[in-house]
């Protein structure tokens, strides 16, 4: 869905809703537009940017058992 | 991100990926890692930092205090910052994503939940403020010292920050800024306070406040204190960690804000109740006695100006990052309305006054909630989805429905977390029940450990992984 028919489904919507209530089109367009995203980021080619490496995996990995030793070596000071 | 006109439904939606739920696209992300780490960093640092630093010093000595304290945050941290990293693949707070493993209507529950408990310490927060407040006064020659009046001191706090909050993302950018300084003044200030008062060296020496060493199992009940006070940042992690422009930045900038920059207060803050015992301070756990012990009354008073304020900017900046996370619930309502929804929720556990009495078992309650949540969380994102959702359905009433909107799956896994916590720790006694399990994991490492075991295990059981994977039946496409 477009951002233009994102627009058109919200301010029908927003037309039907009860006189003086405007939650429900707001609602709808909001509901409206994160389904309209969510296809823009599912088409091939969408660009996530830097995905994170194997390389910050095993470096998150070995800092992680490092300062486990930490933790429990910090009882013998 | 160009904005459209606010009254348009484009400048609505426009809005709603700034401060909503609407995922944000790669090109709209603006935190880079120095930016992410620098946010994280300013909302954790905070003087709940020094009452945590307080609390392990009365257990701990000055080094292993300070050993735990960057061991256990920068270990256990890794498991919060992994959450950024889906969180600013797909643009989405986590809650979003959570709709995966919990359900629909399940995440509402954990939410409702997880939130109260997390604004905690926003009234520890107030209460700081209102015994800084009070203190100053005194110092005057003015007693407000009385139940009522502190009460009445702290209420400032959250209102003040209401105030700025409601004001919109300009005001608490700006508070940010002024939080931001305000913090670090405080900071250095009691590092070149204890650094000038000649103690230091005796402080390193001292036993732990309490007079008696640690044993090996009180040792671990501070490091199940630290491991619970990490936890508690995952309710927000989701609304900052969006915006990182990379995965990688989201990672490193949540794991050197929220836990780097965090571990440094928290240290300072052991430092500066050792220093106090040493000078001969009673052990009350309360800050703002120990900042007048050290620093005397002008330099004690300048920091207890300088808490006061960064409080208020906490506040702001806590009412207004929570309140974007609480419209996972309902995103049509009103920005303004939640955070003044919050602010009164503040007020009450004020004026309750309770939270400072029982901290031990507020952080049991955190570490309760949080720990087998961001365990689920973990566990079926990268193992048991193997990093893929079926994004379409994250918002819509489809495949994450379940069973009547709650994933059972998810369910008994969480419960089985939550018993193996009471199984080994009597929060309400602050003891350990099974001492062998407790002393190699903690309560909450332990209860973690067993709600990510069986999930997976549960998730390895064919006809219980068609019902967690039913969102890629058909052919679904997920990313």
């Amino acid at each position: 869905m477009t951002q233009a028919a994102t627009d058109e489904v919200a301010v029908e919507q927003t037309a039907e809703a009860p006189s003086g209530d405007g939650s429900s089109g707001r609602r709808a367009a909001i509901d409206a537009a994160c389904i309209d995203r969510a296809e823009q980021m599912l088409r091939p080619g969408y660009d996530f940017g830097r995905r994170f490496s194997h390389l910050d995996w095993w470096v998150l990995a070995a800092a992680t058992l490092i300062f486990l030793v930490f933790m429990y070596a910090g009882f013998l000071l | 991100m160009s904005a459209a006109p606010p009254q348009s439904m484009a400048g609505l939606v426009d809005r709603e990926a700034r401060f909503g739920v609407v995922p944000l696209l790669h090109a709209q992300r603006m935190y880079s890692l120095v930016d992410l780490a620098f946010v994280a960093g300013m909302f954790a640092v905070a003087t709940w930092c020094y009452v945590q630093g307080a609390r392990i010093a009365t257990i701990m000595t000055m080094p292993q205090g300070i050993a735990s304290t960057f061991g256990s945050i920068l270990a256990f941290i890794a498991l919060v910052s992994l959450v950024g990293v889906f969180t600013a693949r797909y643009g989405l707070d986590h809650w979003i994503c959570q709709r995966a493993d919990l359900g629909y209507y399940g995440v509402v529950v954990l939410l409702a939940v997880a939130m109260p408990a997390a604004y905690g310490w926003d009234a520890i927060n107030a209460q700081i403020f209102g015994n800084s407040l009070a203190k100053l006064l005194g110092s005057a020659g003015v007693d407000v010292s009385g139940g009522w009046w502190l009460k009445g001191l702290a209420l400032l706090c959250p209102l003040s920050g209401l105030a700025i909050a409601l004001r919109g993302p300009g005001a608490v950018k700006l508070a940010t800024r002024v939080m931001g300084i305000v913090l670090v003044a405080v900071g250095v200030l009691i590092v070149v306070i204890m650094l000038s008062s000649g103690d230091l060296a005796d402080a390193w020496r001292a036993e732990p406040l309490s007079g008696e060493r640690a044993d090996w199992t009180t040792y671990m009940l501070g490091n199940e204190w630290t491991i619970a006070f990490v936890l508690s940042w995952f309710p927000v992690i989701g609304s900052v960690a969006r915006l990182s422009r990379t995965e990688r930045g989201a990672n490193w900038g949540l794991w050197l804000g929220y836990g780097v920059l965090m571990a440094c207060f928290v240290a300072i803050g052991i430092a500066l109740a050792h220093v106090a015992g040493v000078r001969g301070a009673t052990a009350t756990g309360d800050p703002t006695d120990y900042m007048l012990d050290v620093g005397g009354p002008w330099l004690g008073s300048l920091a207890l100006i300088l808490v006061g304020i960064a409080n208020v900017t906490t506040s702001a900046v806590g009412l207004y990052a929570t309140s974007l996370s609480t419209k996972v619930l309902r995103p049509s309502w009103r920005y303004g309305r939640v955070a003044t929804f919050w602010a009164l929720y503040i007020t009450v556990m004020i004026l309750w006054g309770g939270i400072w009495e029982y901290y031990d078992v507020f952080l049991a309650v955190i570490g309760v909630i949080n720990g087998p949540a961001v365990a689920l969380l973990l566990a079926d994102y990268y193992v048991v989805r193997r990093q893929k959702y079926n994004l379409r359905d994250l918002f819509r009433r489809g495949s994450y429905r379940y069973t009547r909107g709650f994933n059972l799956v998810a369910a008994a896994a969480f419960a089985c977390g939550v018993v193996a916590y009471f199984a080994v720790y009597d929060p309400l006694a602050g003891t350990a029940r099974v001492s062998a399990v407790f002393d190699v994991f903690t309560a909450s490492g332990f209860s973690m450990l067993v709600t990510a075991a069986a999930y997976c295990a549960l998730a390895a059981v064919p006809s219980v992984r068609r019902y967690l994977l039913r969102d890629r039946a058909d052919g679904a496409a997920v990313r």
